[in-house]
């Protein structure tokens, strides 16, 4: 691996001596066009993050909704991920999601055995992370929100964003800053906790109020 | 440096490059998932040369890789870097890896817990 080459490849998680390879286990990072997808995976990931690319037809081309936060206009759409090697047994990815509901045909695959997922929410444009939640809640895909704090955003309180989501109690609300690799894995380990709460059968158990 | 790959996002975009990479007959993806794991089981040779892909699938899955790695550190948009890779399972090329269930599900996430926790 110490070659020269361009597409020298960071290295994979090593198979431990019985030639057992890790589990690897997927984490989701949703939210609208933006709002710090890709800052979070890049904050925690042990790799700078990858990007893959799955081609657009043209139907979905000139409707996205960028609601001035950039010009963008491509003809694909980028999928960005990162690694985090938890120990010999466990290797944890984390896929930024597509952030427009119309990339269903995406999200079906990305969700398809993931652990669970976090919907990053930014407060000047909380509609964005709306598709996110539908989508997680509709497939029983356990999740938290964390809200990105972006400079001169205005900083609402956890439960003012909870009512404006319109998501139960059970969810866990994170402030939290995604270039911050400590806040960032502190939304990991929320999400991860909550996973094991809801897998409980104590907690499933409990009567609904 | 790995500076472009993690400004990719930001990037305006890219028109799609055209492709021709052959590959005999429609080999069957339907069991590769973005994490799937494949090992290659030879080294790329001589003959691999006039096939670059191939000879850097072969390279970069010399340990086990995830598809998804490997669509991306190939450069090829994912739904062609899994024909190409289930190409190359049938040819034999590479090999599929699946991880021992060591773990049970509650398991899983004590281990990936006290692992977050330890970073």
């Amino acid at each position: 691996m110490a070659s020269a080459d361009s597409d020298t490849t960071p290295a994979p998680p090593a198979a431990d001596p019985g030639g057992h390879i890790p589990l690897a286990v997927k984490i989701l990072v949703a939210g609208g066009f933006g709002v710090g997808k890709t800052t979070m995976v890049g904050s925690v990931s042990e790799i700078p993050p990858l990007s893959t690319e799955e081609v657009m037809t043209e139907a979905s081309m000139g409707v996205d909704d960028l609601g001035g936060v950039e010009e963008k206009s491509t003809t694909t759409v980028a999928l960005d991920f990162g690694r985090i090697t938890v120990n010999r047994q466990v290797v944890l990815y984390l896929f930024g999601t597509p952030g427009q509901g119309r990339f269903w045909f995406m999200w079906d695959e990305l969700a398809e055995g993931a652990l669970g997922a976090v919907v990053l929410a930014d407060t000047r444009r909380l509609d964005t992370c709306f598709p996110a939640v539908d989508f997680f809640e509709r497939r029983k895909i356990p999740f938290v929100v964390a809200v990105n704090r972006f400079d001169g955003a205005y900083a609402y309180e956890p439960e003012e964003v909870r009512e404006a989501v319109d998501v139960g109690p059970d969810v866990p609300i994170i402030l939290t800053d995604a270039r911050e690799r400590q806040e960032s894995k502190s939304v990991l380990l929320a999400l991860v906790e909550h996973v094991m709460r809801q897998r409980s059968p104590a907690v499933s158990a409990r009567p609904l109020p | 440096m790995d500076a472009d790959r993690s400004t990719v996002a930001h990037d305006p975009g890219r028109l799609v490059r055209p492709f021709a990479i052959g590959i005999d007959g429609t080999p069957a993806t339907a069991g590769l998932g973005l994490l799937s794991r494949v090992a290659a089981r030879r080294p790329p040779g001589p003959a691999d040369h006039l096939r670059p892909e191939r000879e850097s699938l072969l390279r970069l899955a010399a340990e086990p890789q995830s598809v998804a790695e490997l669509s991306a550190l190939v450069g090829l948009p994912l739904s062609v870097a899994k024909l190409l890779i289930a190409d190359m399972i049938e040819a034999g090329d590479l090999e599929p890896c699946t991880a021992e269930p060591q773990l049970s599900g509650d398991d899983v996430l004590q281990v990936l817990l006290d692992g977050l926790r330890a970073l």
